[in-house]
């Protein structure tokens, strides 16, 4: 008898596709989230050609109670990572790069300046390609943000995770006000109102429907435009439980709760990933603004 | 000529799985990408397909076997 419920089943990554993406990534000496994170889709993502670029080291500062990737010491940003990413997005032909990082509490700005020679070296090698940042809260410095923003991403994605009363246990080291103010400058800052903002959510650590609604009301008070929700799974028994595995109609409520409320795109269903097909729901984006 | 079945890196902290469930059993024929055993880790329910069609030759893991990533787990041949 499986621990889980039939709809978080996946598919294993295994095949051609999926050997020869993480050849590349490996042979360009990168890091995806996909693998760093141990995430379900990685079957499929990798199969499809696809994955999210961990930037600025596999190692992280913080010590999140919900995520896989390592915790410890830090090594200095590799000033050839843009240019390697870019070449990366390349060869996977990827017509939407979405480029997530570790977070970086020792660095000054970060690891801001390093996203934005990320952005800059994904625009030059490939003009046309939709970019897509998911960034830490860079422990509130706005001149760090600024620094991003004005690289000019299409899209800004920050995670507030899961809702407030829910942080000391999942995110100790984060502040969910200091979350939605990043939120809503990065809007503020880019000014000419065509970057959109996104924000995610896992579900299945104890928070109440009530509170969702609240954390996608608080979203919306600050104009964010796209929203993801998941199911929160462990990476390991020293990780925090699930407390529960939401069903798939409890996603489809949330679903049409942020619709209503006006998100311009919101995946909610159980495997929903911050940067789980991240086209798609960047082109329901794109059909509302038509 | 028999080909192993093997479990897949499934992230980097992946390091263990236990297997769940078969879905065929020895001497049943399956078809290449057929759904052909799931395996669990502490994150998800994983499902492996078969890499080739053939024969299962051999189950080399019972359900409730602790597995680690790489082991090979079956066999299919002819």
């Amino acid at each position: 008898m499986s621990r889980f419920p039939e709809w978080l089943k996946v598919k294993a990554p295994q095949g051609e596709t999926v050997e020869r993406v993480k050849g590349l990534i490996g042979d360009l000496h990168l890091h995806t989230v996909c693998q760093g994170a141990c995430c379900p889709n990685q079957g499929e993502c990798f199969a499809r050609g696809t994955a999210t670029f961990m930037i600025l080291g596999d190692t992280c500062t913080r010590n999140c109670r919900f995520c896989a990737v390592n915790h410890g010491r830090v090594e200095p940003p590799d000033p050839g990572e843009p240019a390697r990413v870019a070449e990366a997005a390349f060869r996977l032909g990827l017509k939407h790069a979405v480029v997530t990082s570790v977070t970086r509490d020792d660095l000054p700005d970060g690891g801001a300046g390093h996203f934005a020679l990320t952005i800059a070296a994904l625009r030059e090698r490939l003009p046309d390609i939709v970019v897509e940042v998911l960034i830490p809260d860079f422990g509130g410095d706005t001149t760090a943000l600024h620094t991003v923003v004005e690289a000019g991403p299409d899209i800004l994605n920050h995670n507030v995770e899961t809702v407030p009363r829910l942080y000391s246990g999942v995110r100790p080291q984060a502040v969910y006000s200091r979350s939605l103010d990043l939120l809503q400058q990065a809007k503020e800052m880019s000014g000419r109102g065509d970057m959109l903002t996104k924000s995610g959510l896992m579900v299945g650590l104890g928070e109440l429907r009530e509170e969702v609604l609240d954390v996608m009301r608080d979203l919306r008070q600050i104009n964010c435009d796209l929203l993801t929700i998941g199911q929160y799974l462990s990476p390991t028994s020293r990780h925090h439980r699930v407390m529960e595995f939401v069903t798939p109609d409890m996603f489809r409520e949330y679903g049409e709760a942020g619709r209503t409320l006006g998100f311009k795109g919101v995946a909610s269903f159980p495997l929903a990933r911050s940067s789980y097909r991240a086209e798609l729901l960047a082109g329901e984006a794109d059909r509302e603004r038509l | 000529m028999a080909m192993e079945v093997v479990v897949p890196e499934l992230g980097d902290e992946i390091e263990d799985a236990t297997v769940a469930f078969w879905f065929k059993k020895e001497g049943d024929s399956v078809e290449l990408g057929e759904e052909l055993v799931e395996i669990e880790t502490d994150k998800a329910a994983i499902k492996i397909e078969a890499p080739i069609s053939g024969i299962l030759l051999e189950i080399l893991a019972e359900e409730g076997a602790s597995i680690r990533i790489g082991d090979c787990i079956g066999t299919i041949g002819e």
